[in-house]
């Protein structure tokens, strides 16, 4: 029962370590390291990254914002609810808003054109996933993320919030079109 | 010096009980098997209603159980025993009276008044917040104030262990030399454990004031980050103790022997070092906090932290390995075989061809 009892060599951190032991760790270190390099190298030469830009903002700022975007762009509207379809020109800054419990509004996109695209909330935490592409990105309130986008496929995307945002959060959904 | 009146030997193991600080470890483990079970009860009813043909419950009562789901498991369970295996590590392991049993008492019953309030919170159904309740979403005040309340109880059991290697190492109760391996990594997590209840408290205390009107804003993104120095951390406290519980198991049960007192302390203490700061990871697509930082701490740090897991993955089973090893070299050797220098402790057991 000796790792239940002190050491029995008292100047224990004198005793040569096994070779067998010591090749596991170098095994392991090596992997360490690998798995350490394979992150700052994905982040230079990886195709989809998160952003470093972001700012400080009030849901008031930003959903004027929006506004403005959504007064100028509109191309039509959709559902029983009349949800503007917003088809912004090619390198435009393009405002998405989340709030309980949707993401406002719908946004139409050429394909291999970018754009700058804005995130922020006006309420609690969401969470901007989209499928099935499976690109995801946190929305905090207060805070407004800029991510530049190149959508390289058409069609029509899902944007589901995956961060728990009280009793609609199932139902929160949004919609991306790529034409 | 303390009164061997107090003392009791176990029969089967001649561990020596400090019996103040047996009733103490058993009421701990036990509070912490119940959590584990309300808990487990109500993950099975989370799975049901996950599972798409049973669909078992509403979306209010599954996001209200989802709640206490993740609070009771990820903290009170694991918390309540870690206090329970701290007393043993110390006081059992090194045959030292517990320090101050009052206190150890006093911190027993705020971890159980907070951890009952938490979840009466929950239950009362305006709490459903989840577990790491982001603000600005907002939980009732209780619910905020049981977590402080437990957080404070949890703090005083660890001052309590800490308390009792001070005595023991006064009182000489283990010798002159090092604690034990398995008391080591109790350290371990013990000293993961202290700096997650305090970034607990850093960030709970201003959300409770907050939600009761003496606060009017909290950084969402501020909380993020120091939450999840609760969040994840309380997780890794867990990850020490359970592998310091790995060694004495191995102890007890094979007589297993470490490999190497350096090797497996070196890979606790790179615990201390790197762990928390993986806790980065689940901010990792948050705006505002740079990739230089994220890269930092989730690659880096984290990586050194696996190192140290992956080492524990060698030495726990090849401490077991070089003892039957070892005992099965004995058995050969005094059936009539030449013992050969050199070979009790590798892996492949003696041949005697």
């Amino acid at each position: 029962m000796s790792s239940l009892q002190p050491p029995v060599e008292r100047i224990w951190w004198k005793e040569p370590i096994e070779g067998v032991e010591l090749f596991w760790v170098a095994i392991a270190l090596v992997w360490a390291i690998v798995m350490f390099v394979m992150m700052p190298y994905w982040h230079v030469y990886g195709k989809q990254n998160l952003s470093n830009e972001a700012y400080r903002t009030s849901p008031e700022t930003f959903s004027n914002k929006v506004k403005a975007m959504v007064d100028q762009h509109t191309v039509r509207k959709e559902t029983v609810r009349e949800i503007p379809v917003v088809h912004p020109p090619e390198g435009s800054d393009v405002y998405l808003l989340a709030r309980l419990w949707d993401w406002y509004p719908i946004i139409e996109l050429e394909k291999d054109k970018t754009y700058r695209l804005h995130l922020s909330s006006m309420d609690w935490n969401h969470g901007f996933s989209l499928q099935p592409e499976n690109i995801n990105l946190q929305v905090v309130p207060g805070y407004e993320m800029v991510v530049k986008i190149t959508p390289n496929k058409s069609g029509e995307f899902t944007i589901v919030c995956n961060e728990y945002c009280g009793i609609g959060h199932h139902a929160m959904t949004g919609k991306i079109y790529v034409k | 010096m303390a009164n061997t009146a107090e003392f009791r030997t176990c029969p089967d193991t001649g561990l020596k009980f400090h019996k103040p600080a047996e009733t103490l470890m058993k009421l701990n483990a036990v509070a912490g098997i119940v959590f584990l079970l309300v808990g487990g009860v109500i993950g099975l009813l989370v799975l049901l209603t996950r599972w798409p043909a049973v669909h078992l419950l509403q979306a209010d009562m599954f996001y209200m159980l989802l709640t206490a789901h993740g609070i009771d498991v990820l903290i009170f369970w694991i918390i309540f025993f870690e206090i329970a295996v701290l007393y043993f590590v110390s006081s059992t392991l090194l045959s030292s009276r517990l320090a101050g049993p009052r206190w150890a008492w006093l911190g027993f019953i705020l971890m159980v008044v907070g951890s009952v309030m938490t979840n009466v919170a929950v239950f009362q159904g305006k709490s459903s917040v989840m577990m790491t309740s982001y603000v600005p979403m907002a939980a009732e005040p209780h619910f905020y104030l049981g977590l402080i309340l437990f957080a404070v109880g949890a703090l005083i059991g660890c001052f309590v262990f800490l308390g009792t290697l001070v005595i023991a190492r006064a009182e000489r109760t283990y010798g002159d030399g090092s604690i034990p391996l398995v008391t080591f990594g109790g350290l371990v997590a013990c000293i993961i454990a202290i700096f997650t209840i305090a970034s607990g408290a850093i960030i709970l205390i201003p959300t409770f004031l907050w939600k009761i009107g003496y606060i009017n804003y909290i950084d969402p993104l501020m909380y993020r980050v120091i939450w999840w120095g609760m969040g994840h951390s309380s997780q890794q406290i867990n990850v020490s103790a359970h592998i310091a519980v790995w060694y004495a198991i191995a102890g007890v049960v094979f007589g297993a022997k470490p490999l190497s007192e350096k090797v497996s302390r070196m890979a606790f203490l790179l615990y201390i070092l790197f762990l928390q700061l993986a806790s980065a990871h689940h901010l990792l697509s948050d705006p505002g906090l740079s990739s230089e930082w994220k890269i930092f701490n989730t690659s880096y740090a984290m990586y050194l932290a696996v190192l140290a897991s992956m080492i524990h993955g060698l030495t726990v089973p090849g401490a077991i390995e070089a003892r039957s090893a070892s005992a099965a070299l004995t058995r050969v050797c005094s059936s009539g075989c030449a013992r050969r220098p050199g070979v009790t402790r590798r892996f492949p057991a003696c041949s005697c061809r």
